[in-house]
């Protein structure tokens, strides 16, 4: 039976921008689009049934998806909202019959992906994603951790042309699927690691939709109020400051369709680089590092208080740096072999930001 | 040679005149007028006679105007626009206007239609457009009675070609002279700011029609021939010929105006702008002496737009607000009496309590045969309600402000005198300049002249291709009317776009430079 455990409504999903922008470490796209379609879909087919994980049955299948492709081909592309059924209906011909979605990230503009898809389908929505965060490739997703079959995989383009796709792993999985992409026109909807309920229950992110949206509330409330935003999502749930200062260097480029760079940072005579690809990863001062991934490294605008996405990082800009702790999968020996800093190629070894001392307690009050 | 800059306002037109070096000659504030032109005949006429100046001394007129901005919040003279949308896969939601103002939406949106059409981030076009649908939608429109109709195609920044061919097919079936916005003509990449601003751009072309076309003849009867701009919202210069075509390009040139004069005025580059109007007081940041453009996605009305606007903060606190004695302490604002100050505010004979009866009472304004026993509060009573508002903009400047607290402040505009306790009572390091009530008339007068190109293009040759979109900047600026020998680049943003397999990059180069000089 299922448990009802949440309606997410219009409210919630103002909420659920913000949360999954601070959660998206400056990647996962602007969930601007993403929000407007689905609160018109909420309007249209009524509010959204969020569901516990535990909630759903051991049998049913549940579907993780979202959309693969450049943040800015979305600025253009406008999703046909046909993609999802089509998804749906292809995987119940594969015998599996979907019960809940899910978005697979949980970062950046994904997290709105199953509010666009569940009043048309009647589904619930699960609260919980595969990422805990936004991450660059597909496979860096709890499942592909737990063993779950990446496959069958679907991806659709907007004109309602689409691929089934069987692969050995995830990295396979994902190569293809990343191949397919550029061949839609850089932006796709997606459905990867389609899995059962009781496999839900074991591996699964849970608590994440709820979480994004608890974050959002605050800020929200915070800002109101006209009190200090980050510090108050710092104080909530166990994060840390990092530094603070303008930014006075932004190099990125394009390397195997990621968007890569380094931004550098300079606040009183100290100087910060953080480096990203799609996502922040890790920020040094000099050659020691003051948080890696996977703990989710947020960069604040201290003029409006908001998380700043990659794609906007500006000369000038007055910033603070902090640092959220990573899922505690990702934090495990085999979570950090996947997405830990040795994975993107930094030489050094993971150390929770909680465990680094407390770096900027006393200067929080300052933000 | 000297330049004449008029800030056209809902309440004032002000005007300044300006000698070739850039500083302020006379100035002087009278009142709107419509039409239009017969309020800025009477500044004109103004300025020349306290100078001695004469009309052929005259090189430009610069006008910055809220007259459009007016349109769109108050919702009158709109054209009801008609919306053909040409876009991959027929998308259902965002329907157009899904996150506007509903009364809003009402007035400017009449009909819609989607036709498949529009383009791939790498330029292919759908395989199903058809000129044929084009047209029976365009049908559609009209018979749904559209005064204007605006176009917007998927990726259309990068290929105009569909849009273009929309417009032919427009004008064969409602004839020349339909009023007709083209989106790849307005804005870059982002699809519903996009539509929003063509959508916004086709209601205003009646209203801006009707206030400007005949500004230009208004000049000639005064025996002056220099050419007519209106400034842009990034603060640089529109033709007339391009303001009727694409009048949403001059929403939001008020407060850039007033933040680039007060800075001039005051000869600073870094500092915050206070400015004070009628009805709200604007404040923003000019850094290295532009007006700085704010992160986030600019709005109007409560419609988002992708075009570059100030970052400031806008309180309804200004020199009509209302003033009321509620929970035992003076309360200042949002009501406000606009444009009705010298009927309704008690130092004019009237009943309400505004802020500037406070600012009389106070003494620290003076308003010729204004009836100060009329105001009924006491210097002591009149001086708290001035810090009260100056309190609620303090607040603001410390939090636009942030940690740069050597920032010094510029008080201008109409309600200037008003906040001069922020300087004496609040300890902050700023001034007021002599020409502060006309600063946003003054910033017209400098505005540059600048062009954007905003591409999407392959960076496999990174450097040739950047420096060649930096030269079609400049020489478009240059053939605009910019001065050749001081023209620059004003900012490059590039980013580059995921999964293209050809190094894509959307690319915004800006070239600005002043005016040329006509005759030397």
């Amino acid at each position: 039976m299922n448990t009802l455990k949440a309606i997410i409504g219009e409210k919630e999903l103002d909420a659920l921008a913000i949360g999954a922008n601070i959660l998206g470490s400056g990647g996962g796209g602007d969930p601007a689009y993403d929000m407007l379609i689905a609160k018109e879909c909420i309007r249209e087919w009524g509010p959204v049934l969020l569901l516990s994980v535990d909630a759903i049955d051991d049998q049913s299948w549940v579907a993780p998806i979202g959309y693969m492709g450049a943040p800015l081909i979305c600025l253009e592309k406008l999703p046909s909202g046909r993609e999802f059924p089509i998804i749906v209906k292809e995987l119940a011909k594969c015998k599996k019959s979907i019960g809940a979605l899910l978005p697979f990230e949980i970062g950046g503009s994904n997290a709105f992906a199953p509010f666009c898809a569940a009043g048309k389908l009647g589904l619930p929505v699960l609260d919980a994603d595969t990422f805990g965060r936004a991450f660059p490739e597909m496979n860096m997703s709890v499942c592909e951790l737990a063993g779950i079959s990446p496959s069958p995989a679907i991806i659709v383009d907007n004109h309602d042309q689409y691929a089934i796709v069987h692969a050995h792993d995830g990295v396979s999985m994902e190569r293809k699927l990343r191949a397919l992409t550029t061949s839609m026109g850089a932006s796709a909807a997606v459905c990867t690691y389609p899995m059962q309920g009781r496999q839900a229950k074991e591996i699964l992110i849970k608590g994440s939709l709820s979480l994004a949206i608890e974050m959002g509330k605050t800020f929200i409330e915070a800002s109101e109020k006209g009190e200090l935003v980050p510090s108050e999502i710092l104080k909530q749930w166990g994060g840390t400051f990092l530094c603070e200062g303008t930014i006075v260097n932004n190099v990125s480029s394009l390397q195997d369709s990621f968007l890569k760079g380094e931004v550098c940072i300079e606040g009183g005579n100290r100087q910060w680089t953080i480096h990203y690809q799609n996502e922040f990863l890790a920020i040094q001062e000099n050659n020691h590092f003051l948080a890696t991934t996977p703990d989710i490294i947020v960069v604040f605008d201290n003029d409006s208080g908001m998380p700043v996405p990659v794609e906007r990082l500006a000369f000038g800009l007055q910033v603070s740096v902090c640092a959220l702790p990573a899922p505690t999968i990702w934090q495990t020996p085999a979570g950090l072999a996947c997405v830990g800093p040795r994975a993107f190629g930094f030489s050094c070894d993971y150390q929770p930001v909680s465990e680094r001392g407390k770096v900027g307690c006393a200067r929080l009050e300052l933000i | 040679m000297c330049t004449i800059g008029i800030d056209i306002g809902g309440t004032h037109t002000d005007g300044v005149l300006l000698d070739a070096g850039g500083r302020s000659m006379a100035y002087g504030k009278t009142t709107t007028t419509a039409p239009l032109q017969e309020g800025v005949k009477i500044m004109i006429a103004h300025l020349l006679k306290q100078t001695g100046v004469t009309p052929h001394a005259i090189k430009s007129v610069v006008i910055g105007t809220t007259h459009a901005t007016n349109a769109i919040l108050e919702g009158k003279n709109l054209l009801k626009a008609g919306l053909l949308r040409l876009m991959i896969g027929q998308p259902q939601f965002p329907s157009p206007g899904f996150n506007w103002p509903q009364t809003l939406k009402n007035a400017v949106i009449g009909a819609h239609e989607t036709c498949e059409g529009g383009y791939e981030c790498d330029g292919r076009s759908s395989s199903k457009f058809h000129l044929q649908e084009v047209k029976d939608a365009v049908e559609r429109l009209l018979e749904k009675g559209c005064e204007a109709i605006s176009v917007v195609g998927t990726f259309s920044p990068l290929n105009g070609m569909q849009e273009l061919e929309s417009a032919r097919i427009i004008q064969e079936l409602a004839g020349e002279g339909f009023p007709i916005s083209l989106s790849h003509q307005i804005g870059g990449i982002g699809i519903i700011e996009r539509e929003n601003a063509a959508l916004l751009n086709s209601a205003l072309k009646r209203v801006i029609k009707e206030g400007f076309l005949s500004m230009e003849q208004a000049l000639l009867q005064m025996d002056i021939q220099a050419p007519l701009w209106l400034t842009e919202n990034n603060g640089s210069l529109l033709s007339l010929d391009e303001a009727i075509h694409f009048p949403i390009k001059t929403i939001g040139a008020g407060p850039t105006n007033s933040f680039i004069g007060g800075s001039k005025l005051c000869g600073i580059q870094e500092a915050i702008v206070v400015d004070m109007g009628g009805t709200s007081t604007d404040i923003g940041i000019v850094q290295g002496g532009y007006a700085r453009s704010s992160l986030q996605p600019a709005a109007i009305g409560g419609i988002s737009l992708h075009f570059s606007m100030p970052d400031m903060i806008s309180l309804a606190i200004g020199g009509g607000s209302h003033v009321y004695y509620q929970d035992a302490s003076f309360q200042v604002g949002p009501q406000s009496v606009a444009r009705q100050l010298k009927n309704l505010s008690r130092v004019f004979g009237g009943s309400i309590l505004t802020l500037t009866d406070a600012g009389v009472a106070s003494g620290s304004l003076q308003i010729e045969n204004g009836k100060k026993e009329n105001i009924g509060l006491s210097s002591r009573e009149a001086q708290t309600i001035l810090k009260n508002a100056c309190q609620q903009i303090y607040q603001a400047i410390l939090r636009l402000r942030g940690k740069r607290h050597e920032l010094p402040v510029i008080l201008v505009g109409g309600g200037a005198e008003l906040i001069k306790p922020l300087i004496q009572d609040f300890g902050l390091k700023g001034w007021m300049p002599a020409e502060a009530a006309v600063a946003n008339a003054y910033g017209a007068g400098l505005a540059e002249i600048s062009s954007v190109v905003d591409k999407v293009i392959s960076l496999k040759e990174r450097e040739k291709v950047l420096s060649e979109l930096k030269e079609e900047a400049k020489s478009q600026a240059i053939v605009k009317g910019a001065d050749r020998n001081h023209i620059r680049i004003a900012g490059i943003t590039i980013l580059p776009f995921a999964y293209t397999s050809d190094a894509l990059a959307k690319v915004v180069i800006t070239a600005s430079g002043p005016k040329r000089a006509f005759d030397k």
